[in-house]
């Protein structure tokens, strides 16, 4: 009995060594969910059917838990969709890593109304205007008349803090606003009353009973990436003593076949 | 306790006798283990509770000193008269355009009804199209295969064909403006389009054009409102400029401030990483970081806010400007509009002047007094908390916790839920207990209380997919047009979130006032039916009036229930941070808002540990405490006060 756990166990180990002498690598990535969604688990598909025996472990929690992962070693890339804090650098080099950030690919907030509104465009001024609760009647900004309600991500999103900076010029939101969890729920919401309006990413905003609007006549698409206001780019952060497997990995993602498959997603590539 | 009490022995060789302890002992100390330890964790509990929450009120004070040191209390005077002139202007422009959309009505009706029409079959046809566009994109240069190419297009022809023909009994979207020929152009117009095309049709475009003109021509006879509202617009853009120009400055001020606080610190994480460390190079290159760390020097509040301090003249000039504008602004406006929302809305108007003046009137002397040195009183900041009208989280400029709104929130939906909940679970509990029959007693009870097992997230999904929906609907209908706050505009809101704790409180009430009902000694109904009462006037006259008690306390406990439950309101109260508008009168309950357990549910989870706002959050959990235990309190006391025939 004893010589067969003994056996087994050698074995096990053996393997093991095995497979670790073969190459087999473990890439770990934490953090945001707009890229760890969908995003990172098909690079990482991509990237592992040209280099056999990588894997990886995606975890996709939110920007914020990036940093503590990589500061404690236990991911080797982080997913962010905002750039890090000075204290998040700032931990991680306390424990000797130093981080590299890297542009993974650009996302757009767009500007969603109900599908019945006759608003089809707006300027920034008037974005502003309306999401903190200056403007409150449709018919102010040309449409038909009735309350504008104001759809928006929890606090806790990295796009609610986004979209304060990018629109409304750090001003704080209409005391009106309602605060749902994710973009789903924004759009639901959004596509149920006809005086809504609210803001998702742009592979959200295609939905039924929906329709984007067009900031200072720029259409939300991602061709316009460049010209439209409400652009922002999503990153990841990488040790500078990262291995080559790592590195190449991120390379890949921002390599035009990367960019291609973000694309094809929804997201806007950088090139 | 000892062996001779008991009257089992414990037999020779049993394993309990080893060490000479009998079974009872054993059992006794098990169960007052369980019983200690429970009361330990409770402790345990609270007392985490208690220290996570009580260092908010120190943080929070801090944090409301740099605001007030940095200068942004004392730009934030000014900029509540910006708020105020915002919402009056916004007043304006909304009579303004009421008025002149009350003009175009028919144009509107017409324009909505043809792209309602269009966004129907556009609908209907969304899935080919879309697929058709992603071919079309993807093609490449050899362009699209010809038998994927004909399937698509086969597949898209048939969904306009039965987008075309109607939903099932009800046919297309209504179009009682347009005339016949115009409906069946533009549904010909549809039919014909090409795939890909997302133009409108002729007829879209052509009453969006009738309308911006009859817009136009409406608004032609408002020229005059129109510069009047222009001009007092206007107005505010001197003191505009001044609080933005001072706003930037005292941010930045608290900017750096913050910096030097994070750099003082990050030194001292670099030291402590140096001391720990044993590789002698990376500990000297830590200590030289340590060194590098603090860049910047302390802020000199005194300096940066001088310049803000400075602008006071400005500030003085632009208010006056202000109040001499709104002071004339009542004799220019048109006495009466036509339109009656357009008339309410002025009317509102004129009801906030004074108001508004008022406002502006104070402000100079407001910030004449201000001075930047005043101690925050530890007191304050309580009351505060306690009194604010305000929780802004996550804002750039300074957050504020005030618990005002959301308790407003908890209470309007408590008593929303209980409404709905008193009624019928004390109807149920009278019924079932004296005037049903054991069958019915039997059917009953085991129902009502099985209402408790449904998880409250499934609850709270029926509520949005069904409740809300079907409540939005109807709300719609001209028929309930004279309801308060109908049409409901929001669909998640506090009436669809009381109903439904009204439905949890249901059972809690029930089963609490069955008891008390139960506990009513027969002597009682006895002695009433002696003297020749009938059913009924035994029931309430003898039997409710003497288990009132009871019952009450069942409520009570039905309001605690409904207090404390969590994700219900999350999902479907609507979370508004804004305390409801009571001006609507009862409309006030067709409205969103946020309460005291959602906003911990919602925010908890992602604020960083140990920051002012993670311990705002544990004193809201604090105050839910004590108001729960208040409550229990009560009903406890209210239980043991009236009880009658048992002792």
């Amino acid at each position: 009995m004893r010589n067969t756990i003994r056996f087994a166990a050698a074995s096990l180990f053996a393997g093991a060594m095995l497979a670790a002498t073969a190459g087999a690598q473990t890439i770990s990535i934490k953090g945001s969910d707009t890229l760890g969604a969908k995003l990172v688990p098909q690079l990482a598909e991509s990237f592992k059917s040209k280099n056999g025996g990588v894997k990886f472990e995606i975890a996709a929690e939110g920007s914020s838990t990036a940093f503590p992962a990589l500061a404690n070693g236990t991911a080797q890339i982080g997913m962010s969709s905002r750039k890090a804090k000075s204290d998040e650098i700032t931990a991680a080099r306390a424990k000797g890593i130093k981080l590299n950030e890297v542009e993974a690919c650009h996302d757009m907030i767009v500007v969603v109304v109900n599908k019945s509104n006759p608003v089809k465009q707006l300027t920034k001024d008037q974005v502003a205007k309306i999401f903190t609760g200056a403007v409150k009647d449709w018919s102010e900004v040309g449409g038909a008349p009735g309350p504008i309600s104001i759809y928006t991500r929890n606090t806790s999103s990295g796009t609610y803090k986004d979209w304060q900076t990018l629109a409304m010029k750090g001003k704080n939101y209409a005391g009106s606003s309602q605060k749902l969890a994710g973009n789903e729920q924004i759009a639901e919401e959004v596509s149920k009353n006809k005086n809504g309006i609210g803001y998702v990413g742009l592979a959200y905003s295609k939905k039924g009973g929906i329709q984007p609007v067009k900031i200072d006549g720029v259409e939300p698409v991602a061709a316009n990436a460049k010209k439209y206001a409400y652009s922002r780019a999503c990153y990841f952060y990488v040790p500078e003593n990262a291995d080559a497997t790592t590195k190449s990995f991120v390379d890949f993602a921002i390599s035009k076949d990367g960019q291609k498959i973000a694309e094809n997603l929804g997201f806007v590539p950088n090139h | 306790m000892s062996e001779s009490s008991s009257s089992t022995q414990v037999p020779l060789g049993h394993p309990f006798r080893r060490k000479g302890r009998g079974t009872d002992g054993l059992i006794k100390s098990f169960f007052a283990g369980n019983a200690g330890l429970t009361i330990v964790i409770l402790i345990l509990i609270i007392v985490f509770l208690v220290r996570e929450g009580a260092g908010f009120f120190p943080a929070y004070r801090t944090e409301l000193e740099l605001y007030r040191k940095a200068g942004l209390e004392f730009v934030d005077i000014p900029r509540k008269d910006l708020e105020a002139h915002e919402q009056m202007s916004s007043l304006l422009n909304r009579a303004y355009y009421a008025q002149v959309n009350d003009a175009c009505r028919r144009e509107f009706q017409r324009s909505q009804e043809a792209s309602a029409l269009m966004t129907y079959v556009g609908e209907g046809v969304a899935p080919a199209q879309s697929a058709l566009q992603r071919v079309a994109e993807g093609a490449g240069e050899n362009g699209i295969p010809p038998e994927l190419q004909k399937s698509l297009t086969d597949k898209y022809k048939q969904l306009l064909e039965e987008a075309l023909a109607g939903k099932r009994g009800e046919g297309l979207p209504p179009t009682p403006h347009l005339t016949n020929e115009e409906r069946e152009g533009l549904l010909a117009a549809l039919r014909s389009r090409d795939p890909l095309s997302t133009d409108d049709p002729p007829l879209v475009t052509t009453l969006q054009e009738e309308l911006s003109t009859r817009q136009a021509a409406a608004a032609e006879p408002l020229s005059a409102f129109r510069e009047v509202i222009d001009a007092f617009a206007e107005t505010s853009s001197t003191l505009d400029a001044v609080v933005s120009e001072s706003g930037d400055l005292v941010k930045a001020t608290k900017e750096a401030a913050t910096l030097h606080e994070i750099e003082t610190t990050k030194r001292a994480t670099l030291l402590a990483a140096a001391a720990k460390t044993k590789d002698a190079a990376a500990k000297a290159q830590l200590e030289l970081e340590a060194e590098e760390a603090v860049t910047t020097e302390p802020v000199d509040f005194k300096t940066s806010l001088a310049p803000v301090l400075a602008r006071l003249p400005e500030i003085r000039q632009a208010n006056a400007a202000m109040q001499a504008s709104a002071a004339e602004i009542e004799s220019k406006l048109p006495a009466k509009l036509e339109d009656g929302k357009a008339d309410r809305y002025l009317s509102t108007f004129r009801k906030a002047l004074p108001e508004y003046n008022r406002e502006l009137g104070d402000t100079i002397a407001q910030a004449e007094a201000w001075k930047s040195d005043k101690p925050v009183g530890l007191w304050a900041t309580i009351t505060g908390f306690i009194t604010g009208r305000d929780w802004i989280t996550g804002g750039e400029w300074q957050d504020f916790y005030g618990i005002v709104p959301l308790f407003a929130g908890s209470a309007i939906i408590a008593l929303i839920a209980l409404a709905l909940a008193i009624p019928l679970g004390v109807g149920a509990a009278v019924y079932t207990n004296q005037l049903a029959g054991r069958r019915q007693q039997n059917f009953i009870k085991p129902t009502i209380e099985f209402l408790q097992a449904i998880p409250s997230v499934v609850l709270g999904f029926l509520g949005i997919a069904v409740l809300g929906t079907v409540l939005q609907e109807t709300s719609m209908k001209d028929a309930f047009s004279w309801v308060p706050g109908f049409p409901i505009q929001q669909r998640l809101n506090m009436f669809t979130a009381g109903c439904l704790l009204g439905l949890m409180a249901i059972p809690t009430i029930f089963s609490l006032s069955e008891d008390a009902l139960n506990n009513v000694p027969s002597a009682f109904a006895e002695a009433s039916d002696a003297l020749g009462a009938s059913k009924l006037q035994t029931v309430f006259r003898v039997v409710c009036p003497a288990a009132i008690s009871g019952i009450l306390a069942a409520v009570l406990l039905g309001l605690g229930r409904v207090i404390g439950e969590t994700m219900v309101v999350l999902l479907v109260a609507g979370n508004r941070i804004e305390i409801p508008d009571f001006t609507e009168g009862l409309g006030v309950f067709f409205q969103p808002a946020h309460t005291l357990t959602g906003i911990i549910a919602q925010e908890l989870g992602e604020v960083p540990f140990g920051s002012v706002h993670y311990r705002a959050l544990f004193v809201v959990g604090m105050v839910l405490f004590i108001i729960v235990l208040g409550i229990n309190w009560t009903a406890q006391r209210l239980l043991h006060k009236f009880r009658i025939g048992h002792d």
